[in-house]
């Protein structure tokens, strides 16, 4: 057996006994990186690299080359091309390159009312012109910019995944935590696509119950997001948090939690796990958190770890917690005592494994020395 | 006279439809400017009490981006009332922005809603701005404090070049440099070279006024 089916398979044996609820021999090591990073590792220009996905083979393969993991550690989820197609405002690029989501307001207050009603006609007929300024026009029109747009993503993710594919498959990486569509949970996709953060937490306060028949409203549409056309074994969507940690418990009990947990339980029924990033702290959350299902993987930014490993991770599957920015200004030996503190604590669980408290988005936010030893260190000492 | 502590709890206790009606009852009484002064600082008074609901964990960031709202169009209510070069004398000058790379900006504008309640003057530059940017208005309004805004980690080396640049400028150690947002920390702090650091704009605040005291 080649070194590398060796790896897939000693990586894979430790992805699938993590996943299948039993304690698995060591901590699997997952570290994550945006392109930006590893554009910024590989000395290569961020902006031809949104513009010429050929690119990205040399540019992934440097982050593997340099850092430990025993999945592929990239995660791009952003394509400039299709956004500058459809002229987007929710998605623009900042003045380094880098894609970033801006406060918008797509959805004004007066839209509550026919949203509730029909939220998918509301979200094709209204919102789509207003955020995406080349689908404002007339129907013939708008049904380029369109369909311009999906061939542009559609070669995008698929030159994306066949390099992930083909990167994989040489080094020997395990199965990731994201196996399958990303979707949100239904409060946020009002918050962050639609009302807007400020005007969301706002709406919370002045018209609750219109923000709650939202919520539910637009509830199929991202359960319908989640599930793939086409099932397949081991399906695991991924849903980034946003907004709970900013409201209040009132608030989030009756307004952000229920469709949360509704879509979760009901991928779960689906056979889809969820992977989901808690942003910011949601150790106020945690009881909430430990009734979902077994599938639902926690990806943590912060938080208190005890907590998460009393709780939470008495049953499900957690890793985060880790900042890579302390390697700026802390010893290699500092970095390491700050794993090890971390795996003494989360390795009880028999439930944890080893990410970034999110990923690294400028490789000039780590040291890459250090950022090596602690992902080695994980490798080679965190056996249960 | 309105009852300026009422209103000060009404705002406190994030009673919008109350400082509303208090505030129209106030203005149908034809006040004097010094007494619109009064209202005006009555409702800052009542953003304090926001803060320390916020900083011992009663109130939560949507809490106090509400009682920033309230505050500002209770302000603009008063506006109209109030003697040209009415109002408190500024307790410092802060330059504002979202450091260069970084277009976030609801951090930002909740430690500027607080700290022009807290009585500071706030120049705001916006989101993704140079370092240039902020010795520019620093020199140009004499600045006491500069608040540095970031999301992304990639804002921590921006944060870095904004300080070294203030350095350079001579004027770092005529002016504080408060950091804050979701990738500031201990650790980031120290490698940047701020005085101050915090994800709590409410303590940021504080922090300011101790600096400019």
């Amino acid at each position: 057996m080649s070194n590398t089916a060796e790896l897939f398979a000693e990586r894979s044996s430790v992805r699938e006994d993590l996943f299948a609820g039993k304690r698995p021999k060591r901590v699997l090591v997952f570290p994550n990186f945006s392109l930006e990073a590893a554009c910024g590792l590989a000395d290569v220009s961020l902006l031809d690299s949104h513009y010429d996905p050929a690119l990205a083979e040399k540019t992934y393969e440097k982050v593997c080359d340099t850092f430990y993991s025993d999945t592929f550690p990239m995660t791009n989820l952003r394509y400039p091309p299709v956004y500058q197609i459809l002229g987007t405002k929710n998605w623009v690029l900042a003045s380094n390159g880098a894609v970033q989501h801006p406060e918008i307001e797509t959805m004004y207050e007066e839209d509550y009312d026919e949203f509730i009603k029909n939220p998918y006609d509301m979200i094709v007929e209204k919102f789509l012109p207003r955020v995406c300024r080349a689908l404002d026009t007339d129907p013939i029109n708008r049904g380029i910019v369109f369909a311009k747009a999906l061939r542009s993503y559609s070669e995008q993710v698929t030159t994306y995944f066949a390099t992930m594919g083909r990167i994989s498959a040489r080094y020997g990486y395990s199965t990731g935590l994201i196996t399958s569509p990303m979707t949100e949970a239904p409060f946020d996709f009002l918050a962050d696509q639609l009302r807007g953060f400020k005007a969301i937490l706002m709406d919370c306060r002045r018209i609750p119950d219109k923000v709650e028949a939202a919520a539910e409203a637009v509830y199929p549409l991202m359960l319908k997001l989640a599930i793939p056309t086409q099932p397949y074994p081991g399906m695991q969507g991924f849903i980034p948090l946003h907004l709970a940690p900013y409201m209040n418990p009132a608030q989030f009990e009756r307004l952000w939690w229920p469709t949360y947990e509704k879509l979760v339980v009901e991928m779960d029924n689906n056979n889809i796990g969820t992977t989901f990033f808690a942003e910011n702290d949601w150790t106020r959350y945690l009881d909430y958190l430990t009734r979902l299902p077994k599938s639902a993987v926690a990806w943590v930014e912060d938080g208190d770890m005890q907590k998460y490993t009393d709780t939470f991770g008495k049953d499900h599957v957690f890793g985060g917690f880790f900042d890579p920015t302390i390697t700026l200004s802390k010893s290699k030996e500092e970095c390491i005592d700050v794993v090890k503190e971390m795996c003494d604590i989360c390795m009880k669980s028999g439930h944890f494994f080893f990410t970034f408290n999110k990923s690294v988005m400028d490789i000039a936010s780590i040291d890459i020395v250090k950022l090596q030893a602690v992902l080695e260190w994980v490798r080679d000492k965190a056996y249960y | 006279m309105i009852d300026t502590a009422i209103l000060k709890q009404k705002l406190g206790d994030l009673d919008e439809d109350g400082v509303i009606q208090a505030l129209d009852e106030f203005i149908a009484g034809n006040p004097s400017p010094e007494e619109t002064q009064l209202v005006v600082e009555a409702c800052q008074q009542g953003m304090e009490i926001v803060g320390d609901n916020f900083e011992n964990g009663t109130y939560f960031v949507g809490d106090l981006m509400y009682a920033a709202q309230i505050l500002t169009s209770s302000l603009e209510t008063l506006k109209p009332l109030m003697s040209a070069g009415a109002g408190q004398a500024s307790k410092g000058t802060l330059i504002l922005g979202t450091v260069a790379g970084d277009i976030h900006d609801i951090g930002k504008n909740i430690f500027k809603a607080l700290s022009e309640a807290a009585g500071f003057k706030v120049v705001d530059i916006g989101i993704d701005q140079p370092a240039a940017a902020f010795i520019e208005a620093a020199k140009a309004n004499d600045a006491d404090l500069i608040g540095l805004s970031g999301v992304l980690t990639l804002s921590i080396a921006s944060m870095k070049e904004t300080i070294e640049a203030l350095q350079a400028a001579g004027l770092r150690d005529k002016i504080k440099v408060l950091i804050g947002g979701n990738a500031v920390s201990q650790e980031a702090s120290d490698f940047i070279g701020a005085d101050y650091w915090t994800k709590n704009a409410a303590a940021a605040v504080k922090k300011g006024l101790e600096y400019v005291s």
